[in-house]
């Protein structure tokens, strides 16, 4: 059980201020697309045995790359490509090897299957994570603000980008055994989308959405144990509750001001 | 005066399009100098060519070594899901710490104290413009890039812009190379003018162009440009 505790509470901390850059790059179509490539890494590693973090980490790498080098033609499109080709390849193995790969496991994920090992790859990530952010913050808000003034401001805008998305990506395949391909992209950006009905800069919005998804992870978690009920979609009822309540706080607060 | 800019010969094409062609000019240190031309002449990819955000397909730009370069866009579009107050915007855009001094002259040009905790988004396109230009001059770059500077300022506001920018000029010398289509401000304060449909049609001072046919259409027809190819450059 504290395997599983853990396992959400360094989630909380890897993927608020990760979607909190979705939000403002406006890259949750690409975690979206993301998301679904991300049942080829279920499907290989299941496969071949191997673990999911692994497989999820250089497919994440090669998912990145991939679109950051075709992101000159209509990004949407190209994101849409990749992600389905990686899904098609992920039903051909399904299919070829059908005693072995589960699905439903991929799609909705299984926390129960938390291992140690997961542990520490996730730690490994919030490491990332967090010295990302504390090397990056004032480039990455320049960055988010207007490419051109940053890359003038001698920010290396291109590094940046491509590091991000490697980080996002890996974050989400490692994520995907806990919480699956379908419900990952929500899990991502929901602390993210109530801490910004609350926030006043960005800093504020990252330690709030952090704040948020701990007890909204946590709370979900909880509920989801008490009532039988699947961890993923437990955890995003409770975040979509919160959503709602921090945007009926910013309605009322607009209505009083 | 000596060269801090200089491009020879320069060409862009994209998509098998030219864009520019042959252009050559120079920017001279401590002056301002306006390009002007039609819509498509090619304007704003000068900016980005000198900026060095653009490569040219052919032609040499030649910069000075450790020159400070800032910029200002056209405008800024500006995502609402990242939460920024007009205060926390200033500090981020500004390279160095502000001064008192800075901050008074920022208030006096775009009214900071009273916007400072408001949200950037809720900035009309004029106030954030004002507010955009000031924090960028006063952090006395070496060369600023304006693109389309005064596009959304009253005409109060304009000649306040021109005021601001003659005075740090005059203070810190900043050279100042801006693509308008303000023309009575282009010809009231710019020591250089240049005229672009893809190519250099005319450059010189405002008055020494005043009889050339080029300019006169620019002036005359900017935005709908007739520019007659029958001559050599």
């Amino acid at each position: 059980m504290s395997t599983i505790v853990f396992s959400i509470i360094l989630i909380s901390f890897i993927f608020a201020p990760l979607g909190c850059i979705a939000l403002w790059k406006r890259y949750i179509y690409f975690g979206d697309a993301l998301a679904h490539a991300s049942l080829l890494a279920g499907t290989i590693s299941l496969s071949l045995g191997l673990p999911m973090v692994y497989c999820g980490t250089i497919l994440a790498i090669v998912f990145a790359i991939l679109v950051f080098n075709f992101k000159t033609f209509d990004n949407n499109a190209i994101i849409s490509l990749i992600a389905g080709i990686m899904v098609a390849i992920a039903l051909i193995i399904s299919y070829l090897h059908p005693s072995r790969i589960n699905i439903d496991q991929l799609l909705f994920g299984d926390i129960i299957t938390v291992m140690f090992s997961d542990l520490i790859a996730l730690a490994a990530l919030l490491a990332a994570v967090a010295g990302f952010l504390m090397l990056f913050y004032k480039p990455i808000i320049l960055m988010t603000l207007n490419r051109d003034i940053a890359i003038i401001s001698g920010i290396k805008v291109a590094t940046l980008e491509l590091a991000y998305l490697v980080l996002l990506s890996v974050s989400v395949f490692a994520a995907i055994k806990m919480v699956g391909t379908l419900l990952v992209t929500t899990v991502l950006l929901v602390p993210a989308m109530s801490a910004r009905a609350l926030a006043t800069n960005p800093l504020n919005m990252i330690i709030m959405a952090i704040v948020i998804a701990l007890i909204s992870n946590l709370l979900g978690l909880s509920l989801s144990f008490y009532l039988d009920i699947p961890v993923a979609a437990m955890i995003i009822m409770v975040g979509a509750f919160t959503y709602c309540l921090t945007i009926l706080w910013q309605r009322y607060k607009k209505s009083t001001s | 005066m000596t060269s801090i800019v200089e491009l020879l010969n320069v060409s862009k094409s994209f998509n098998q399009k030219l864009l520019l062609d042959k252009v050559s000019f120079d920017i001279q240190k401590g002056s301002l100098t306006t390009l002007i031309g039609p819509n498509g002449a090619g304007k704003t990819t000068i900016a980005k060519l000198i900026l060095g955000l653009e490569k040219p397909s052919t032609g040499n730009i030649k910069v000075s070594p450790g020159l400070k370069i800032s910029y200002v866009p056209q405008e800024l579009e500006f995502n609402t899901n990242i939460p920024l107050t007009v205060e926390k915007f200033v500090t981020l855009l500004a390279s160095k710490e502000m001064k008192n001094a800075d901050w008074q002259r920022l208030n006096a040009f775009s009214e900071f104290n009273s916007l400072k905790h408001q949200d950037i988004y809720r900035l009309s396109g004029g106030q954030l413009q004002k507010l955009l230009l000031a924090t960028t001059l006063l952090q006395k770059p070496n060369l600023l890039i304006l693109d389309e500077p005064t596009k959304s300022l009253d005409v109060n506001s304009q000649q306040e812009f021109y005021r601001l920018i003659k005075d740090i000029q005059h203070e810190s010398g900043v050279t100042i190379f801006m693509i308008s289509h303000d023309l009575f401000t282009v010809m009231k304060n710019s020591d250089k003018v240049i005229c672009l449909n893809r190519h250099v049609c005319c450059s010189g001072q405002p008055n020494d162009l005043s009889n050339n046919q080029d300019f006169i259409n620019t002036l005359s027809e900017i935005g709908f440009y007739a520019h007659n190819h029958d001559h050599t450059h």
